[in-house]
């Protein structure tokens, strides 16, 4: 289960939400490692609790929400552990950083791009000179290919992949090792994103990057993931080699979520949805979440969630079905 | 379709125009200037009943509006619409009223189109009571029925429900019902799964299909997704700031692309098959021009990376390359020139030519 050295490693995570009188169990024990220099896809449909994760490495989460368990292990240091002003100063940003689909609620519309900028390399780095955050900053956006205009531009200015490429400076200025990137091309036109994720392999070569890619698109996680994590309804349900997962995937949702994705070459058969809903998450079914949906349930599925079975190396799935698989090692 | 005779088609869209005036600075008033978005701009096509046409581009090519024109939500500039051999551009009060329960539209986001404070039943009541088909008793009959045939059982579960307390699957198969109460003969689909999730859109897609097959309803589907047009559609029309690039079946259009702006949307769409060969993917870079007053020229000039001179002074018209196959570049049309006296009609066509006779 644990890979040799990993930069980040998250172990049983679980994030409540409250609401009102009830609580909502957004994510419920997740296990996740990711080695330094790889890049893990994240996939899941809405509520499955990815971008909870995502916040929760990075403290990010709105007040109602709690860590309730669980560790966020990274590069040595618990983050689950550290103090709000700790976890500021020297980590967020600097060591992991992260963005997000809606950028331009992020910048101020009456602010010049180059001045926000520099504001925040200011704010995170206080020991540089003006002259050296300068640098920094044209040298930043030159990696993400944007002209040197952008930054004498208000926000408005820019087109969607622009301003992709502008938070993305905005997230590297600090030279971090880990970048989130949750659903970060999602709002973009086809030939954009394909343009702006071709230069996200180029600068995760360029900054030695290791990255989380959230998708709700499991053609984004193929185009830039090595290894693909499946989350349904706050459990974790399989983790796999990108090849493998695409080839062979195991858990029944994740088979299910491949067949109803519509292809662009080959076969079109008819597409197959998956009937039923979302379980409510105020009071999430016992056992496996996606048993009420799943065409192999069986009584036991409800009884307790089931164990993580490896069933090839780093191959791992959350399913009773695989619970005498042959190569499964303890 | 099948091998039946041709018939009039139910729609014929000819040099379909639709501005949008900008609004004037001082200067431009005192210069009498005027500005406008070309945002629907000769656009020129057949349906026949029963099609799927599928319209592809990216956000602001103009096929939402082009869906709005063709229900007449919104009224076109110049050009003709004529459904069922009549001119329906220029309708108004009651005539535009009897088009109306014929022609239907669905949006992207079905909580914005139903009375978050009406219950589903009347929603659903209401397009019938508008039309005043049948009698009460008769409607709501109708409205049940429909319920129960699109999966939604049993009705009475949902008929007293209100929009906020279903997802966005459920409530986008009855803003499909709603829509398909009236028989329409054309059903304009604007993005109508893009803000399900994957495992939802594939239900909700089978029932467009399904009600398509049911009824013979045509219908104009709007995507920004290739994939999803290639599985639902028999028809595709590539729209680019307003015009048509290329318009085809979808095995013509798919799996032969020839302009290079359809070429590069599908070598650029993320995609979980194989990887296609290196080399094969055409760029297209920088990000499309302002719609506003646009000159002549093909619009993709700018970014296209076969752009001629030609290409900048005069605007490529659609011209047929293949059986139901038509182009707007001015690349295909040479290179066809050069090649078509050489080469004869590319063996890898599918389609059987057409017997011109029979003996």
């Amino acid at each position: 289960m644990t890979t040799p050295n990993p930069l980040l490693h998250v172990q049983d995570l679980s994030v409540v939400y409250r609401a009102g009188e009830g609580a909502i169990h957004a994510v419920q024990d997740v296990t996740l490692s990711l080695e330094r220099g790889r890049s893990l896809g994240l996939v899941g449909e809405s509520g499955s609790g990815k971008s909870t994760v995502a916040a929760a490495i990075l403290r990010l989460l709105p007040e109602n929400a709690r860590i309730t368990s669980g560790s966020i292990v990274f590069d040595g240091t618990d983050l689950a552990e550290l103090s709000d002003r700790n976890l500021d100063r020297l980590w967020r940003w600097r060591q992991l950083a992260i963005v997000f689909q809606r950028s331009l609620s992020a910048l101020s519309p009456v602010h010049r791009v180059g001045h926000q900028l520099d504001d925040v390399l200011k704010l995170r780095e206080p020991g540089l000179t003006e002259a050296q955050r300068q640098e920094r900053i044209v040298g930043i956006l030159r990696a993400v290919r944007l002209p040197d205009r952008v930054l004498r531009a208000y926000p408005f200015e820019l087109s969607g992949g622009m301003m992709q490429r502008t938070m993305i400076a905005l997230a590297l200025l600090c030279t971090p090792p880990f970048l989130i990137l949750d659903e970060a091309t999602t709002a973009l036109d086809v030939i954009t994103q394909a343009e702006i994720l071709r230069e996200m392999e180029r600068l995760r070569a360029e900054f030695e990057l290791t990255t989380l890619v959230i998708s709700h698109d499991v053609g984004v996680i193929n185009a830039i993931a090595d290894s693909v994590a499946v989350m349904y309804a706050g459990q974790l349900m399989e983790v796999a080699p990108k090849e493998r997962f695409f080839s062979a995937p195991a858990h029944p949702y994740s088979k299910a979520l491949i067949a109803s994705v519509p292809r662009l070459r080959g076969q079109s058969g008819r597409l197959t949805g998956i009937p039923g809903t979302l379980p409510e998450l105020h009071n999430p079914p016992p056992g496996c979440r996606f048993a009420p949906r799943c065409p192999h349930a069986m009584p036991r599925c409800s009884a307790a969630p089931p164990p993580l079975y490896q069933i090839a190396p780093r191959h791992t799935v959350r399913c009773v079905l695989y619970d005498q698989h042959p190569e499964q090692r303890p | 379709m099948s091998g039946l005779p041709p018939t009039e088609p139910l729609l014929q869209v000819t040099d379909l125009r639709c501005l949008f005036p900008v609004r004037r600075g001082l200067l431009d008033v005192l210069a009498r200037r005027r500005h406008a978005i070309h945002a629907v701009d000769a656009v020129t096509f057949d349906l026949q009943a029963g099609e799927v046409l599928a319209l592809v581009g990216e956000s602001g090519c103009g096929k939402s509006t082009t869906g709005r024109l063709l229900v007449r939500m919104l009224k076109p500039t110049s050009g003709e619409i004529r459904f069922r051999g009549r001119d329906i551009a220029n309708l108004a009060g009651s005539e535009l009223k009897a088009f109306r329960r014929e022609a239907q539209i669905i949006f992207q986001n079905p909580f914005e189109v139903f009375d978050p404070r009406q219950t589903i039943g009347s929603s659903l009541r209401q397009a019938l009571d508008i039309h005043a088909i049948g009698t009460p008793a008769q409607r709501d009959q109708r409205v049940h029925e429909a319920l129960e045939g699109a999966g939604l059982s049993p009705p009475a579960a949902f008929l007293a429900r209100y929009p906020h307390e279903l997802s966005g699957g459920q409530l986008q198969r009855i803003a499909t019902v709603r829509a398909m109460l009236l028989e329409p003969r054309l059903l304009v689909a604007d993005e109508p799964v893009s803000m399900l999730d994957v495992s939802v859109r594939a239900e909700i897609l089978n029932h467009l299909l399904d009600l398509r097959g049911r009824y013979g309803t045509a219908i104009v589907f709007i995507t920004h997704d290739i994939a999803v047009a290639r599985y639902v559609a028999t028809r595709v029309a590539v729209m680019y700031l307003g015009a048509f690039m290329e318009i085809g079946t979808v095995e013509e259009v798919i799996d032969r692309p020839r302009h290079p702006y359809t070429r590069a949307l599908l070598t650029n769409t993320l995609s979980i098959d194989e990887e296609l060969p290196s080399g094969e993917r055409i760029e297209i870079s920088g990000d499309p021009p302002s719609p506003v007053n646009l000159g002549a020229g093909c619009r993709l000039a700018g970014r296209c990376p076969f752009t001629m001179d030609r290409c900048r002074t005069e605007t490529p018209r659609l011209r047929p390359v293949g059986p139901d196959h038509r182009v707007a570049c001015h690349l295909v049309e040479e290179t066809n020139a050069i090649a078509s006296p050489a080469i004869p009609a590319p063996p890898q066509s599918a389609t059987p030519p057409r017997p011109s006779s029979r003996v």
